[in-house]
């Protein structure tokens, strides 16, 4: 029997909706934020990287770009699914639901959001002079293992915080570290040599470093890292959605605690 | 398995519900909840509880629409929709009374097309007039208790589970509500409702149970143990003041 049935779809991109709504109605200048939040990190880490440090490489405009709006989708979607289930306690109490509904809606949220930040993206990327070429055609191939890791931390956390409240805090430290060192800001490169290759267990910084391979460089990405990426993801995902539906019944009441 | 009756909807067999209180690393303190609940509900029947706060009335609904599992015993329900109406529909605050019917709709099994064809008689029965299109977090306990009951209604769950805040709406509405639910008793529907007073219950149901402290303490026609619960609430509260 699925676990999601054809209602529960309905209710996750009615609701996915509503949400992306009610929250761009909150503020002045609605939708746009998507956009001026990593154009305004993208600023902050110019000035400090080019211009304070003098570490740049070329095209380091699109390249941090690049880094900050794909690593955001990541990171963002980790901070909204981490509560998710939590805050899900008033409605879960009063109807039998798959728990795995309410990190659902903050999935498909911020896939549309990340969609619409990475069309901007390319226009400008294009406009700037660095134009589509025939690598973009492995586009889909690297968005989707970045798919399945995204969706996999995102359903890890907000399976295991109820249990858990105090990781939060370790979460978000964990966030700001891997920032650092999934070469948003600087390539890789730059790391020493002796280290470098414990940096690319990191799947992120893997991501990345294809993102601007095909996106900026015009270049194939790496299959096999992708491939890799992909295969552990894909068996991650499967077993936190496992996991979920195991604890479906023990969320109402660890969520009222 | 046990040879069942093909009226009965729902089983409960000597169910226990234990809850942890505190998010502690040691010393968790347990409480008992429910205790060896053993009941059957059957189709078209229009069951009442009634008990003291805390007696465990919330628990057992949440236990019969399968929301909680028993720590011990079993529920078996054989294939039946149940929908838990409380004061508040416990759904977004910030969108509006529209979007929350069509969430709530959703979740209790229905199609979007199918709860769209019904919005309008959701509109008109809640007599949320304007207010149906603002945000919920703008309406009083009255007007979303309202909505939750109109919900319910149209959404037609096999089996309704009424929890005692529908009295929040002013005192015609629920006429209004009495008198739809009573429609939907005739017309065979299964009603399973708790309060902590006992009129709506001798009003509307055929059986009554009386709960105290998670355990059932009596089973009868609603005249009956509504009686005696009251006089046990009358002893209870002059043995307090003495």
């Amino acid at each position: 029997m699925a676990y999601l049935k054809a209602h529960h779809w309905d209710y996750i991109f009615y609701r996915a909706f509503a949400n992306i709504r009610a929250e761009s109605s909150k503020y002045y200048l609605s939708f746009l934020w998507w956009i001026l939040q990593p154009i305004m990190l993208m600023a902050m880490y110019y000035l400090v990287f080019a211009v304070i440090l003098e570490r740049r490489t070329p095209d380091f405009v699109a390249f941090l770009l690049v880094g900050i709006s794909t690593f955001m989708w990541t990171t963002q979607t980790i901070t909204h699914c981490m509560s998710s289930i939590q805050q899900g306690k008033g409605l879960m109490n009063q109807i039998d639901m798959p728990k795995l509904v309410f990190p659902s809606v903050y999935i498909v949220m911020d896939i549309i959001k990340f969609a619409i930040v990475l069309l901007i993206l390319m226009i400008y990327l294009n406009l700037y002079g660095i134009h589509i070429g025939i690598s973009y055609l492995a586009l889909p191939l690297i968005l989707l293992p970045h798919l399945f890791l995204t969706m996999f931390l995102g359903y890890l956390a907000a399976a295991i915080i109820p249990f858990l409240p105090d990781l939060t805090f370790v979460i978000q430290l964990v966030m700001r570290v891997l920032r650092y060192i999934s070469g948003v800001m600087f390539p890789l490169s730059f790391v020493p040599e002796n280290i470098r290759p414990y940096f690319y267990l990191n799947p992120l910084a893997v991501l990345i470093e294809q993102y601007r391979n095909v996106l900026i460089h015009g270049q194939w990405p790496s299959w096999m890292d992708l491939g890799l990426v992909g295969l552990f993801t894909f068996i991650g995902l499967v077993l936190v959605i496992a996991l979920i539906r195991r604890l479906d019944h023990i969320y109402p009441r660890v969520c009222s605690l | 398995m046990t040879k069942t009756t093909p009226d009965i909807m729902i089983s409960l067999r000597d169910v226990d519900v234990r809850y942890t209180l505190e998010r502690r690393l040691w010393n968790q303190e347990t409480f008992q909840a429910l205790e060896g609940i053993t009941f059957d509900i059957h189709a078209g029947e229009s069951l009442g509880i009634v008990g003291l706060n805390g007696a465990g009335k919330s628990t057992l609904l949440q236990v019969i629409s399968s929301i909680l599992k028993p720590d011990k015993g079993a529920l078996i329900n054989y294939g039946y929709s149940t929908a838990l109406l409380t004061t508040s529909l416990g759904f977004d605050p910030s969108l509006t009374g529209r979007r929350n019917a069509v969430m709530g709709g959703l979740l209790m099994g229905n199609r979007k097309d199918e709860i769209e064809a019904h919005l309008d008689d959701i509109h008109a029965f809640s007599e949320l007039g304007d207010f149906f299109d603002r945000p919920i977090k703008t309406y009083s306990s009255g007007m979303r208790s309202r909505l939750g009951f109109s919900v319910a209604l149209y959404m037609n769950p096999d089996i309704l589970l009424i929890d005692e805040g529908m009295s929040a709406g002013d005192a015609r509405f629920k006429e209004k509500a009495n008198a739809a639910m009573e429609e939907k008793l005739q017309s065979a529907k299964t009603v399973v409702m708790t309060s902590h007073q006992g009129g709506t219950i001798e009003e509307l149901c055929q059986r009554a149970l009386w709960l105290e402290q998670g355990k059932i303490k009596m089973w009868g026609t609603p005249e009956e143990v509504i009686n005696d619960y009251k006089e046990h609430v009358t002893t209870f509260r002059k043995e307090k003041r003495a």
